[in-house]
């Protein structure tokens, strides 16, 4: 990408990445996991986990007093980067251990509670995100979750929902209660909830696809020590939003590194390698999709360049989700379309291979995670309309 | 190698001389006089033909701008006919006296189109037609690309025997378009300033400019009416309310502020692209201009609806923005003939990923 590899450190960084996952990257993972057992996927994301953290490249957005922690945004971007363009496989049962847990636990946690949990996650500790709930989850701030102070205990009930990969967490983020009287933001509190407690009831939840990626969490009268809680009592919607800023961008930049990489099943599915086309809307249809994919990361080049300036980035992020989610739906739909009856014809999905593994019937329905989840596209057009274009809130919207 | 010019202040001040031209109603022969003044012409020449030698980010600044404010097409036709000449000019020919008289205000040399195929030579004459070049009413010289025992562009003095330029009314109103017929025109070898594969690597880069151009009127034009259709949608009341607080308006314009923030990101990406001679910067050139050119008409459409009533009228601004976005998605093609001119390249690019 631009403006970033200005450095022969860098460029050297770039060459180490890159050889380590030539060497490093299990061959024929693809093959393997395509069809496979959940059982075969968590133990080859534990391996690959393992492999990750003794190299350092797990953590490098981690702090720098933490193993493999303190490199420059720009490196991290180069890891997300070769991580891409080697085809390595997702990292998904750790991604919230390694982003929202961990860095929301640097910023927030006690010593106590930093000591206990961040070596545990570099040797595998999962954490999961309570955050979402039936009722509760464009507008998260109105969440039901209960609460209650007993002594050195908060006993929680309620129900939480969408929460990926939920099911194998050791750990939950988990957003209570305890406050209904004033402002609904004002009154959530955050705690850290040992998935083994008593009174837990994990559900996966099946997707139109048929994977289990989400699961429910059913809570009644589990009992949280109070020293499990991060931040002050009431003060969780503050540290939430830590939390659900902490990818700055390396996960979106690791997608679209990846969609970009992954061009060449299009071309496939239309059954045209050698670059030439025959059915003139596909060529087309094809065309406008690639040049999207470079503009999408032309924008995306523009806000990591602001990133490592330090600059605010504002609502950009809303900007580079949206085209992302719209990219993404085109590729797959495209991909479905001139697949033809092959496309319908189910066959085993590539567990940890992203959103353009050319399984193109499945592609396309995943692609709707990235048009619902984590703010769905009709909040980020409030986002974006908002506080991006200056437009006035309808007068019912935040109240 | 020349400080680079802050962008933003060149921003600032194209907008300020453009806008106060635009207050004053100024004429268009005014404008030119003020941008020759400013030396525009010369931002990205080369120090030795008396330019600044700035990257194409400083003309692709000026292009948005002019752009923003629908100006005719002139200084683009004569800033990319002048980086054409550029690269012949050390030698003293016609081509450096043209630049020169050029930045001094007393010529004014054009570039028609890319496409040799359109004009052919038969015994050092001329005959064919390129159709659809804009503004070239006023220009003293033309940039023709023809065909002879291979591709030659040849400066001609404008007016040359048996070259006509024929001006075809258009739904735009905001530039003139012009066929230039060539029946039987003699062309003399002092005219010919590139031949062979020179002439075809200047074809390629006058190709490259020009769609990055294009791309800039897009951006620049695009930001403008949606600026302008934002300060509508606030002042506008219905129901008790500004009609930009209806959740439904307000989604629309952050799908066009995505779309129109991602073509801009590309935009820049290929501005750099060219500068730097960088991967496959004439495809990338291609494809700001297809994205752009795309959000660009969309925008024009939507600015109609979201102004309503006063959107459909002659008065208001919205139609003379979407004649020029419309006008210029079809020149030297229809999008889809662009979009198979670059396919090859594209899937190229993109297989050859497969083999990792």
């Amino acid at each position: 990408m631009r403006n970033m590899s200005s450095h022969s450190t860098t460029a050297q960084f770039r060459e180490e990445v890159r050889g380590w996952l030539t060497a490093n990257v299990p061959a024929g993972w693809r093959e393997r996991m395509t069809g496979a057992t959940t059982e075969a996927f968590i133990a080859s994301q534990r391996e690959w986990m393992k492999k990750l953290v003794g190299a350092a490249y797990a953590t490098s957005h981690w702090s720098k007093e933490w193993p493999g922690g303190g490199r420059p945004l720009a490196e991290q971007m180069i890891i997300a980067e070769e991580m891409a363009r080697a085809d390595a496989p997702r990292l998904l049962l750790y991604f919230i251990s390694l982003y929202h847990a961990a860095l929301t636990l640097m910023e927030w946690g006690t010593e106590e509670q930093k000591l206990r949990h961040l070596p545990a996650i570099l040797k595998g500790e999962i954490w999961c995100q309570g955050f979402s709930e039936p009722n509760a989850g464009s507008d998260l701030a109105s969440l039901k979750t209960r609460a209650e102070r007993h002594g050195d205990y908060y006993v929680v009930n309620g129900q939480k929902i969408w929460s990926t990969l939920g099911q194998y967490a050791d750990y939950c983020l988990l957003l209570v209660r305890t406050d209904s009287t004033g402002p609904k933001q004002a009154g959530i509190t955050y705690l850290l909830l040992d998935t083994k407690s008593a009174g837990i009831v994990r559900r996966p939840i099946r997707q139109m696809t048929g994977d289990e990626e989400f699961a429910e969490i059913f809570l009644e009268n589990v009992k949280v020590p109070v020293a499990n809680r991060l931040g002050d009592e009431n003060a969780g919607w503050r540290i939430a939003q830590t939390t659900l800023t902490s990818e700055r961008g390396l996960t979106i930049l690791e997608l679209c590194e990846r969609l970009y990489c992954a061009r060449w099943r299009l071309l496939c599915a239309m059954g045209e390698e050698d670059g030439v086309v025959q059915d003139d809307q596909s060529r087309r249809e094809a065309v406008d999709v690639f040049i999207r994919i470079d503009a999408l990361r032309a924008l995306l080049n523009d806000m990591m360049v602001k990133l490592m300036a330090g600059e605010d980035i504002g609502g950009s992020a809303s900007f580079v989700k949206l085209m992302y989610a719209a990219v993404l739906r085109e590729f797959s739909a495209l991909g479905e379309r001139v697949g033809g009856l092959q496309a319908q014809i189910s066959s085993g999905f590539t567990l940890g291979g992203g959103y353009e593994t050319g399984n193109w019937a499945i592609d396309f329905m995943n692609s709707y995670q990235w048009t619902i989840a984590g703010g769905s596209n009709e909040v980020q057009r409030n986002i974006v309309a908002e506080r991006i274009l200056g437009m006035p809130r309808e007068k019912w919207f935040g109240s | 190698m020349q400080d680079l010019l802050n962008l933003v202040e060149l921003q600032d001040s194209a907008r300020q001389v453009l806008g106060r031209a635009r207050e004053r109603g100024a004429p268009e022969a005014d404008l030119w006089g003020t941008l020759i003044e400013l030396g525009w012409l010369g931002v990205c020449l080369p120090a030795e033909n008396g330019g600044l030698g700035q990257p194409f980010a400083a003309l692709a600044t000026l292009y948005q701008e002019l752009g923003r404010v629908l100006a005719p097409h002139d200084f683009v036709g004569v800033s990319i006919c002048l980086s054409a000449l550029a690269g012949v000019a050390g030698d003293g020919c016609v081509a450096r006296e043209t630049i020169a008289q050029t930045l001094a205000g007393a010529a004014r040399p054009m570039c028609t189109g890319t496409l040799p195929r359109e004009i052919k030579a038969v015994d050092g004459r001329l005959r064919g037609v390129i159709r659809g070049v804009l503004d070239v009413g006023a220009a003293s010289h033309l940039l023709v690309p023809f065909e002879a025992a291979g591709p030659v562009l040849a400066l001609l003095k404008i007016p040359h025997p048996g070259l006509s330029i024929v001006r075809r009314p258009t739904w735009d109103l905001t530039r003139r378009l012009f066929d230039v017929v060539a029946e039987d025109a003699a062309v003399e070898p002092r005219d010919v300033v590139f031949e062979g594969a020179a002439a075809t690597a200047v074809m390629k880069m006058t190709e490259a400019q020009l769609n990055l151009a294009l791309a800039c009127d897009a951006v620049g034009g695009s930001e403008a009416i949606f600026g302008e259709t934002l300060l509508y949608m606030q002042s506008r009341h219905q129901f008790g309310r500004p009609i930009a607080s209806f959740q439904a308006l307000k989604h629309r314009c952050a799908d066009l502020a995505t779309e129109m923030s991602a073509s801009g990101a590309l935009l820049i990406a290929g501005c750099d692209a060219l500068s730097m001679l960088q991967g496959d910067w004439e495809s990338r050139a291609a494809c700001s201009r297809l994205y752009a050119g795309e959000v660009y008409r969309r925008v024009t459409e939507e600015a109609i609806q979201l102004h309503g009533g006063i959107g459909f009228t002659w008065e208001h601004q919205c139609h003379r923005y979407l004649k020029r976005a419309r006008l210029n998605e079809v020149l030297g093609g229809t999008p889809e003939q662009r979009k198979d001119a670059l396919a090859p390249a594209l899937f190229r690019g993109a297989a050859s990923n497969a083999a990792v």
